[in-house]
């Protein structure tokens, strides 16, 4: 046809472009035949002889940013043994993968766990996590997919957000878990209280491992079961646990003394006396409880059915309730953590409700259980030395720092002035396009400063790794829980190769700029390795856990002498034991000298000004990093309670081998252990002259006479607070129960107080016949006061003494008229330091240990 | 040499001369270096572990990276085209310039821009290696070799797509497919087949290296994003590196052989129409096609705006058979959003689902937005059929209609797309349907932001090109640079300042209805609604009175 062109160059292409296409389709839909055929071949999916079945472990929940355990059935079926990797990356973690490498003999089959962590997220309630077998050992790269399935393998587990964990109750193994039990309602009742839920998860023992990541999700853990002894990898691990801030609630009447001795160990021991019941039980509170927070003193309840209990007498501990004027409810710390015991049957705690709103537990807790409720269901325990504390220290001790803002502004604003001055010039000039070696150069001449800066404050160190652990032990206790954190330095993007041979545990967490897969990968019980973890230049601390096993138990006996405390410091496997300050009720700190065979001394010269921790007159460098911490540990302000919960003696200790191994080439190690022990008391000999030193006479402001009550000394932080108004303070020393009863001899007290311009009148006595024993002008920095003996006497004896410092208002007449401007009206106390001499008058109750002031601690 | 030099001088230096240039080199000083100074920690020993470095190190990489794969394609694709429509090809050709000098001359002008632009970004990337987190031979240089592949193997594909295509709309559709085809598809058969040990999934998972995606992320760290659980054992950028050496390479080989006259007098293909083809294939077609886009089309109806026709017919994936492409591949889409939807609600929550779905279809406008509106008017302005337009009886606000309604129906079948996805959420979660309104809501106000900023840039560039890289350069820093303010909440932006910014960003509107963590603290809904309707408002007031002034008479 005329003028009609060819078109066989279009319809070319669009044949080209459909059989492309159509090629393409083919290709893709013969993938998937491929890939349908291949998932029968026998080199992707998992060899028949060795297989593993890998889901939730332990008692199968999960809390949030916590660790819980993975679990898995390896089976072996072939003549040899074979190696098996099991990695588990739970949903959302940011790449942080968690395996278990185990090689299974032939012909055998069994479980295993191993922890795992989950990442700080929100879940709706369950959690994925992918899990990857590779039943070579190794990595090969090859995903095995579940049969029918082309999926990642998943498996889900029931899981609670943090930061609060769950509550568990360890029921006897056989029996079905009953909701009408009263342990359970008197759990759901107390987590009702506090939380608003009353979720309480139960579970056997036999569902837990020797670990104590097992028992991580959990808060609290209640305990009935009498056949808890028969485990003795969970009582272990509940051992762990409550060192490691849980809280423990062991009913001893259903338990037996077996069960609690295992679980407390010296740190509660109770000696039963026998059992009896009643269908009337009083409940007497704790008399030292303030009434303004426990106006209810006595409970009576009435019982159809005849209640049970144990009449018990424990070595220690704060009793809660009696029944009697036996202890039915004791509470003790461990550790972090605090263990209450009951003895009697937990129905005398809860009441039935009338009327039961949708969604709260049918029974409610008894009037005054405020103690109870606050001992168990408080937040955890923060890590005693923070991470910004301990990564500052290690900082300055490293000598990294990055430059300041000014130094990056100025860096920063050179460029683009001149850019814009040159660009401006060169256009002016006509010959912009000059810009095309002059930006260049601009660029370079403005980066060379900050590149320099950069390469030196990198070079200031090797790869530096610097421990820093915190053991809060129980007393005479031979395995115990460590925590802390390591601080790694590299001048240079490195691997780490950090691995550990005695459980202990680098808790890598997630993090926004490293979403690589890091694999923790457990090869036995005690043994795990980092793999790819890769670390950019610079400082980074990392939290660290793990258990201590030593070679004897570690203790702290003390007792009283003429000049102060003695006593012998046990340190089992802990080597070079230095540095160690007495830290008791009392706000004040106690310096210790101790001797190589463990012999510690400590008299009221060595009483510490606050904010010093050392008596030493030239500080190391090592020291001044010592001493940093513990500011961090004392001024701590986010505890509910002060630190420590009991006389503590506190020393710098070095573990014989190190808990973290970096196998980096060049490292430079150093470790720094600080051990939170608890005296064990031994009594004084009876008349002999002891004198105790102010740190270990608590006191704390009770109300006065008039019913008032002051609160410029807050009792639970142990803190003096300043104030405007005049004000009447009354405070109650208690004087160590193992010196009981006393006969006083001498005591004085010195008393550090700002108060210009007013009248300050010091009183002591009985508590309801209270005389002046000095009055003070305009008082302002220390100031001692002798009490006459006489006055003090009877109440030394029932292990008190009170004193009462009475502020008034400002008295104008006191006023400088020389002074003008802006004056402070406020007045403080900043310490009350008493020293009380005296000797014990008999062999009244010889006992072996007790804790001391433990009733101060409310 | 010389004949590069000469290209390169005419290409790059005087690009150099404009003072626009001075003021991108200068802006992009500025920005960067407001960057890192926003992040400095206020105290020397507050960011010891280099985080905040890597932080904005891996933000600056974003910003260069998608800029790379936004922008450089667009001007070596539309470059060559430009040359053989004005038909200074054919005077390049006939010089004494071999066609390789004119290529590299091409290339290497280009190329040096964006070296030029990656050094405006030096010092800034200096203090941020000063922060901490960095290395210079690990992180700074690979980082800064990586983005001068990757751009010079972009610009090799946009010149290679440029001897192709025919008008520079089509070089900038097909420069965007070719990019994209390279970065994200070799990346996606591997999902598909992790961990396999068939041929097929080995080869899906070398495949994958071509793509710079997962050398990116093994760059900065974000090996397990996407990941199946294995460790990549493999070195993806140095892979990556001897791909693109090797594309660059055949891509700058096939060029330099299409670089001849035949580039001037390309045949074009009258087409095959149905209607003047036999019966029974007549017939045939009717029973197979669903829409015939052989047929000849009826004609306009009176009631029609013959402009949005125009559109439709003109732009090829404005044509009926594209469209219900198109509508397949948002069904296709609607359908994984629904997947997804459903799979993530059990792990990460409902919000986290919804939150993903409004990132993602706000990523989707921002992405097709300029490329269907920057070259409304630009476009007509270049190809010089505005002209044909202004001689015609139809009115500006017929025009302004006719164009708008084109692109807003194509882009209402992409926010159909994802309808499936909140149908499925508030199934999940009946409490939420009220968010789900107010995101909706604020992802059509998105979408009409959008389309307004691209036209009215549109109404002001006579190229393409340029039309769509600023309509991008504003759209990304109204629903990025917000972001980034968001990012600094705290430190160093306070409450007020973060909501203020965010009130200009729809996107932050919706993930403040879907109550997503870190916007349920600020108070975006209805503020960000006004803002952004008075501000699409103004904009077609400015897009109007434009149009007015361009339908004048010379």
């Amino acid at each position: 046809m005329p003028g009609r062109k060819p078109k066989h160059s279009s319809s070319f292409r669009k044949r080209t472009f459909t059989e492309v296409t159509g090629y393409l389709l083919v290709a893709l839909m013969s993938c998937f035949a491929t890939r349908g055929t291949i998932a029968q071949e026998p080199s992707s999916s998992v060899p028949e002889d060795v297989t593993a079945r890998i889901g939730v472990g332990g008692f199968g929940r999960y809390t949030t940013d916590r660790w819980g355990v993975a679990k898995a059935t390896v089976a072996n079926r072939s003549d040899a043994p074979a190696s098996s990797l099991i990695v588990v990356t739970p949903a959302g973690s940011g790449g942080l993968q968690y395996a278990r490498q185990i090689d299974v003999p032939s012909k055998v089959a069994f479980d295993t766990l191993w922890p795992i962590r989950l990442a700080s997220l929100n879940s709706p309630g369950m959690i994925e996590f992918q899990y990857l077998y590779f039943p070579h050992g190794e990595d090969d790269g090859v995903i095995r997919h579940e049969h029918h399935d082309r999926q990642i393998p998943t498996f889900s587990g029931i899981t609670k957000n943090g930061p609060g964990g769950l509550t568990g109750w360890i029921v006897e193994s056989g029996d079905v878990p009953s909701a009408e039990t009263a342990i359970h309602h008197l759990l759901r009742a107390l987590r009702f209280s506090k939380y608003g839920d009353q979720t309480v998860v139960s579970f056997t023992a036999r569902e837990i491992t020797e670990r104590r990541e097992c028992l991580d999700p959990l808060d609290q853990l209640g305990i009935s079961d009498p056949q808890l002894v028969r485990y003795p990898q969970a009582c272990e691990a509940i051992r762990m646990w409550v060192q490691s801030g849980g809280r423990l609630l062991i009913q001893l009447d259903k338990t037996g003394s077996e069960v609690a001795e295992m679980l407390l160990g010296e740190s509660l021991p109770l000696t039963i006396v026998g059992a009896t019941s009643t269908n009337t039980v009083q409940l007497d509170l704790n008399p030292e409880y303030q009434d303004n927070q426990y106006p209810e003193r006595v409970v009576n309840r009435e019982f159809d059915e005849p209640v049970r209990y144990l009449r018990v007498v424990p070595a220690g501990g704060e009793t809660i309730w009696r029944v009697d004027n036996w202890p039915v409810a004791v509470r003790v710390p461990i550790g972090n953590g605090i263990a209450v015991v009951t003895t009697i049957s937990p129905d005398v705690f809860i009441e039935r409700k009338t009327e039961t709103a949708e969604g709260s537990p049918p029974y409610s807790l008894i009037p005054s259980s405020r103690r109870m409720v606050d001992s168990l269901f408080s937040p955890r325990t923060s890590p005693l030395i923070g991470e910004p504390a301990a990564s500052q220290q290690a900082a300055a001790m490293v000598g990294y720092e990055i430059p300041s803002r000014r130094i990056a502004l100025l860096l920063l604003v050179i460029f683009p002035v001149l850019l814009i001055s040159a660009g401006i010039l060169l256009q002016r000039l006509a010959i912009g396009e000059r810009l095309v070696w002059v930006l260049p150069m601009l660029a370079i001449l403005a980066a060379i400063p900050a590149v320099v800066f950069g390469l030196r404050i990198r070079s200031v160190a090797p790869t530096t790794v610097i421990e820093t652990l915190v053991i809060h032990s129980a007393p005479a206790a031979s395995e115990v829980v460590s925590e802390g954190f390591a601080t790694i330095f590299v001048p240079q993007p490195t691997e780490l190769l950090v691995s550990s041979g005695t459980s202990t545990v680098l808790d890598v967490r997630a993090e926004s700029t490293n979403l690589d897969y890091r694999r923790l990968v457990w090869t036995g019980p005690a043994e795990n390795h980092w793999k790819n973890l890769r670390q950019p230049t610079g400082l980074k601390t990392f939290p660290t856990h793990g258990v201590l096993r030593l070679d004897a138990p570690l203790q702290a006996i003390a007792t009283f002498d003429e000049s102060g405390l003695r006593g012998r410091l046990l340190t089992a496997s802990l080597s070079g034991p230095s540095d160690p300050i007495l830290a008791g009720d009392s706000p004040d700190r106690m310096s210790l000298s101790l001797n190589p065979e463990g012999e510690f001394h400590g008299s009221v010269a060595d009483v510490l000004v606050p904010g010093q921790f050392l008596q030493a007159a030239l500080l190391s460098e090592e020291q001044r990093f010592r001493s940093a911490l513990l500011e961090s540990v004392f001024s701590k302000s986010d505890r509910q309670e002060a630190f420590p919960a009991v006389p503590s003696v506190l020393f710098w200790a070095e573990l014989e081998e190190p808990t973290l191994a970096l196998g980096n080439e060049g490292v430079r190690r150093k470790q720094t252990v600080l051990v939170v022990q608890p005296l064990q008391w031994q009594p004084p000999e009876a008349g002999r002259t002891i004198t105790i030193p102010p740190p270990l006479l608590p006191y704390r402001s009770i109300p006065t006479a008039k019913g008032g009550y002051s609160s410029v000394y807050n009792n639970a932080k142990r803190e003096w607070a300043q104030q405007e108004e005049a004000g009447e303070t009354l405070l109650q020393f208690q004087i160590p129960s193992v010196c009981g009863p006393l006969e006083a001899e001498a005591a004085d007290v010195s008393l550090l107080i700002r108060a210009a311009s007013r009248m300050v009148t010091v009183l002591s006595g009985d508590a309801d016949s209270l005389q002046k024993i000095s009055e003070l002008t305009s008082p302002l920095g220390t100031h001692s006061i002798t009490i006459p003996v006489d006055l003090i006497r009877d109440s030394c004896r029932s292990g008190r003494l009170f004193l009462q410092i009475n502020v008034s208002d400002l008295d104008a007449s006191m006023k400088s008229g020389t002074m003008t401007g802006e004056q402070d009206d406020n007045w403080q106390i900043e310490r009350v330091l008493l020293t009380l001499k005296g000797h014990r008058q008999s062999e009244a109750r010889s006992v072996s240990t007790h804790s001391a002031a433990a009733e101060v601690s409310r | 040499m010389n004949g590069c030099l000469v290209i390169i001088e005419r290409e790059l230096l005087a690009l150099l001369r404009s003072s626009k240039t001075l003021a991108i080199f200068a802006a992009i000083a500025v920005s960067f270096s407001g960057i890192v100074f926003l992040k400095w920690p206020s105290s020397g020993i507050v960011d010891l572990d280099g985080a905040k470095g890597r932080e904005v190190f891996q933000w600056l990489t974003y910003a260069m990276l998608a800029a790379a794969i936004l922008i450089v394609p667009v001007f070596p694709s539309t470059s060559l085209v430009r040359e053989v429509r004005g038909r200074t090809l054919e005077l390049l050709l006939n010089s004494p310039l071999s066609r390789t000098s004119i290529y590299l001359g091409k290339a290497l002008a280009m190329l040096g821009f964006v070296v030029l632009l990656l050094f405006a970004t030096l010092p800034a990337m200096a203090c941020c290696f000063l922060m901490g987190g960095l290395s210079v031979n690990g992180d700074v240089s690979r980082l800064y070799a990586f983005l001068l592949l990757v751009c010079a193997q972009l610009i090799v594909v946009g010149l290679l797509v440029g001897t192709f295509a025919r008008s520079t709309e089509a070089a900038l559709r097909w420069s965007y497919g070719v990019t994209f085809a390279l970065t994200i598809v070799p990346w996606f058969p591997d999902t598909l087949f992790p961990g396999g040990t068939s041929p097929v999934a080995k080869a899906c998972q070398w495949l994958k290296l071509i793509s710079p995606i997962p050398s990116l992320m093994q760059l900065l760290n974000k090996g397990s994003v996407g990941g199946s659980g294995l460790i990549e054992s493999r070195d993806a950028v140095s892979w990556y590196i001897g791909f693109a050496m090797l594309s660059i390479a055949v891509g700058s080989a096939v060029c330099i052989q299409r670089l001849s006259h035949s580039l001037l007098d390309r045949s074009r293909s009258q087409g095959y129409i149905t209607d003047e083809q036999s019966q029974w294939i007549r017939a045939s077609r009717r029973i197979l096609y669903l829409v015939d886009p052989q047929r000849r089309s009826a004609g306009i109806p009176a009631l029609i705006n013959p402009v949005m026709v125009k559109e439709f017919q003109c732009r090829q994936f404005g044509r009926m058979h594209w469209l219900l492409r198109l509508v397949a591949g948002c069904a296709m889409l609607s359908l994984l959003l629904t997947l997804v939807s459903a799979r993530g609600t059990e792990s990460r929550g409902v919000e986290y689902t919804g939150s993903l779905i409004i990132v993602l279809q706000v990523a989707l406008i921002v992405l097709l937005t300029p490329g269907l509106a920057a070259g409304m008017i630009a476009g007509e302005m270049e190809g010089g059929s505005w002209n044909l337009l202004r001689v015609t009886p139809l009115s500006p606000g017929r025009i302004l209609r006719g164009k708008l309604i084109s692109v807003m129906l194509t882009l209402a079948l992409l926010l159909c797309a994802t309808l499936p996805g909140y149908a499925v959420i508030m199934l999940i979660k009946p409490t939420l349907q009220q968010q789900v309104v107010q995101v909706l809501m604020c992802l059509v106000l998105a979408a009409v932001l959008s389309m307004l900023v691209s036209a009215t840039i549109s109404s002001f560039c006579r190229s393409t090109a340029i039309a769509t890289t600023v309509s991008y350069g504003i759209l990304i820093a109204v629903f990025g640079g917000t972001m980034l303010v968001w990012m600094n909440r705290d430190a160093p932006f306070g409450y007020e300042f973060v909501q203020n910014a965010l009130r200009l960003n729809p996107m932050a509107a919706a993930l403040n209805a879907m109550q997503t963590d870190g916007f349920t603290s600020y108070n975006l809904v209805p503020s960000t609604w006004w803002i952004t309707g008075i501000s699409s408002g103004v904009l077609l007031v400015i897009l109007y009175g434009r149009l007015i002034r361009l339908t004048r008479p010379d």
